[in-house]
């Protein structure tokens, strides 16, 4: 009797073995798609293909200053790679990253510009501030979806929208340097920059902090209670119900979990690579960490490797744009690609199937002969 | 502030809310048709930004405004059956098809302008042609009525016709019968011979012509030239829109409307010395007021039938 415990455990143990290493497979296959598109694109459309090519491949890695632009990307993208991971897990398709990450940029301005702290303590309270507003906005599309019905959805991205303009409206009517011929806000000042972390260059302490809430997220997500409910929420709310969750808790909490980290990136990006805020339109950064999310599975173990991916790519086409005056949009494009063959459920499944019928094959064998599984 | 009430109560102000609404009421039609199939379709936004930019770029190209308009109602569609490809044969879940979709159009749309022009973000570049406006015999010279109804760009006559004949579609024909059918209940309609999947994609392409022309509304009529983003939102007005009609032709064309006073309110306020920015938050506050309004009503109604 226990053996045969024994053996059916170990194939359950085999047949999940086999579902992780197809997931891999899918995985590295939808990305080298991706990137075997972005050389079909560049080939089509640069002037200087070879030159275009060996930027986006190994131009992040060339040298220090491209290898820490590298990681200067990689830090926000993180951050709202996170936040899509724990709005997701909830199975609340909340697309205010993008909006949370530009307002939270302009209340880290707003506090910076108008009080006066120590250095450290200053940044702090800006990022800290840019985090509680952007997770309390993230509330109305949660509290929308809950207790109306209305689409999370829908309400996020009308929320975008005006978040962008009310963010324009705030640098420009109160926090405008009139001096400088663009709309931008005045200087930050130097107690609230966040300091650079490696010596010339961009890369700045909040790689710090991204790589703590990578670690952090992760415990909260699979080690805790509250993160364990929010899966279960994800997975089948109505099992979630009767099992004693608190619903309404789960899903207004997991948006502002999501709405705060979102904020907090934005607030790091203005204070750590920016002098003054300059954005003039929402910078796509909520959208990449849709992106990450979805390629890491919603698992925020996978985030920094997603993200490196990305970045990399991103970083890559910067450099490709400014040697070889080749367009970086396509990435979006790539992004795109990407993301429905790592989706399709249909990809590759008819390999899997084939591995599967192996599997079973092999275990009705040794069940038969009494043999053991290696 | 009289001068705000006068030029809302005006003719021309009665005149930009149908041109205001446009877009948005064919974004909505095209999310009601896509809800009846029951698909959570949201790539309205992508297909308007794709659709736009053929639009411009064909138009440009042939020095003809319909071939460019026939060119960004096929590719509208061609998305749309992209869309029904990525959903039921590669099996990605419709909400984040829709994402990737959308991806596609904000980033695609303007490397391919770049790769085209060498510009960057606008199509200035390209001398593209706008749809012709029609002036309406008779209806024209009747005073006020005449000069807000005629006078529109052929686009607009089009979006306002199209939210009858898709109610016509939806509830007295027979693929209308379908599309329903596969949209409440896909199973009962497999067993009495319906194809869930053809039925599917084909009320997917028709939302995806529908996206379609209004994206060829915001770059051959509204303006006449492509920008990054052009859309600024309006798809995802329309979804609202839609469902605040409760997924129905006719309903979702008067919330479009209204979505269309709301915008035309923000150009009115414009006018005078209010903030921009301010300005431009109105259209989406408003939608965002309005679905929760109208998703509290919805809920008080459920709890008065079940208790």
């Amino acid at each position: 009797m226990s053996d045969k415990i024994k053996e059916r455990s170990k194939a359950l143990y085999t047949q999940e073995k086999l579902n992780r290493k197809f997931s891999l497979l899918r995985t590295s296959l939808a990305i080298a798609i991706g990137v075997l598109l972005s050389i079909i694109i560049i080939l089509v459309v640069s002037d200087d293909p070879a030159a275009s090519i060996k930027f986006l491949v190994i131009g992040p890695i060339l040298n220090y200053n491209n290898f820490c632009g590298l990681l200067t990307m990689w830090i926000p993208i993180v951050i709202t790679g996170l936040a899509v991971c724990i709005m997701f897990s909830a199975n609340q398709f909340n697309l205010f990253g993008e909006g949370a990450f530009f307002f939270g940029g302009v209340v880290a301005t707003m506090v910076a510009l108008s009080t006066n702290m120590i250095t450290g303590i200053h940044a702090v309270i800006c990022i800290i501030a840019a985090a509680i507003v952007c997770g309390l906005i993230g509330v109305i599309p949660a509290v929308m979806k809950y207790k109306l019905g209305a689409s999370e959805m829908v309400g996020s991205m009308l929320l975008n929208y005006a978040c962008m303009n009310l963010g324009l409206f705030i640098i420009s009517y109160f926090f405008r340097d009139p001096s400088a011929g663009t709309v931008v806000s005045e200087k930050i000042p130097k107690t609230a920059k966040i300091p650079t972390l490696l010596p010339h260059s961009d890369v700045h302490m909040g790689i710090i902090v991204a790589v703590v809430l990578v670690i952090l997220a992760y415990i909260f997500m699979y080690h805790t209670r509250w993160g364990y409910e929010i899966r279960l929420v994800g997975q089948n709310e109505k099992f979630a119900k009767y099992a004693g969750v608190n619903i309404g808790f789960v899903l207004i909490g997991s948006q502002i979990i999501g709405g705060a980290l979102s904020g907090a990136a934005g607030a790091m990006e203005v204070l750590g690579s920016y002098s003054r805020f300059s954005w003039t339109t929402l910078t796509g950064h909520g959208w990449d960490g849709v992106t990450l999310g979805i390629l890491a599975n919603r698992n925020p173990k996978y985030i920094p490797l997603a993200a490196l991916f990305l970045a990399y790519l991103r970083k890559g086409a910067d450099l490709m744009s400014m040697k070889t005056g080749m367009q970086t949009d396509f990435i979006s494009v790539i992004q795109a690609v990407i993301l429905v063959f790592l989706l399709a459920e249909q990809f590759l499944s008819k390999y899997k199937q084939k591995k599967t019928d192996e599997l079973s094959k092999y275990l009705e064998i040794a069940e038969k002969g009494g043999a053991t599984i290696g | 502030m009289d001068n705000v009430i006068n030029s809302i109560f005006s003719v021309s102000f009665m005149f930009s809310v149908l041109r205001l609404t446009t877009p948005i009421l064919l974004a909505t039609l095209s999310s009601v048709i896509s809800e009846r199939a029951g698909i959570g379709n949201i790539t309205m936004e992508g297909t308007m930004l794709i659709s736009a930019f053929v639009g411009v770029v064909v138009s440009a190209y042939t020095g003809s405004a319909w071939i460019g308009f026939i060119a960004a109602v096929i590719i509208g569609g061609a998305t749309g059956y992209l869309m029904s490809y990525i959903i039921f044969k590669l099996k990605v879940n419709d909400i984040l098809a829709g994402i990737a979709i959308n991806l596609l159009g904000s980033g695609g749309t303007v490397f391919v302008l770049y790769a085209l022009t060498g510009v960057r973000g606008i199509s200035t570049a390209l001398s593209s042609k706008i749809m012709p406006v029609i002036n309406i015999p008779i209806i024209k010279d009747i005073p006020i009525i005449g000069e807000v109804i005629s006078g529109q760009n052929i686009i607009t006559y089009m979006a306002f016709i199209a939210a009858f004949v898709i109610w016509y579609l939806l509830f007295k024909s027979r693929l209308g019968l379908r599309i329903r059918a596969v949209g409440e209940n896909p199973d009962a309609a497999k067993s009495v011979g319906i194809s869930v999947y053809k039925t599917k994609s084909i009320a997917l392409i028709i939302a995806g012509v529908l996206s379609g022309m209004g994206g060829a509304y915001m770059s051959m009529g509204y303006v006449s030239w492509f920008a990054k983003n052009i859309t600024a939102g309006r798809g995802w007005i329309g979804i609202a829109a839609a469902a605040m009609g409760g997924q129905h032709p006719i309903w979702g064309m008067l919330s479009a409307v209204l979505f269309g006073i709301a915008d035309s309110v923000a150009n009115a306020l414009s006018t005078i010395n209010l903030p921009s920015q301010l300005v431009l938050m109105i259209p989406y506050i408003v939608t965002l007021i309005a679905m929760c309004v109208y998703a509290y009503y919805q809920k008080r109604k459920k709890v008065r039938i079940h208790g």
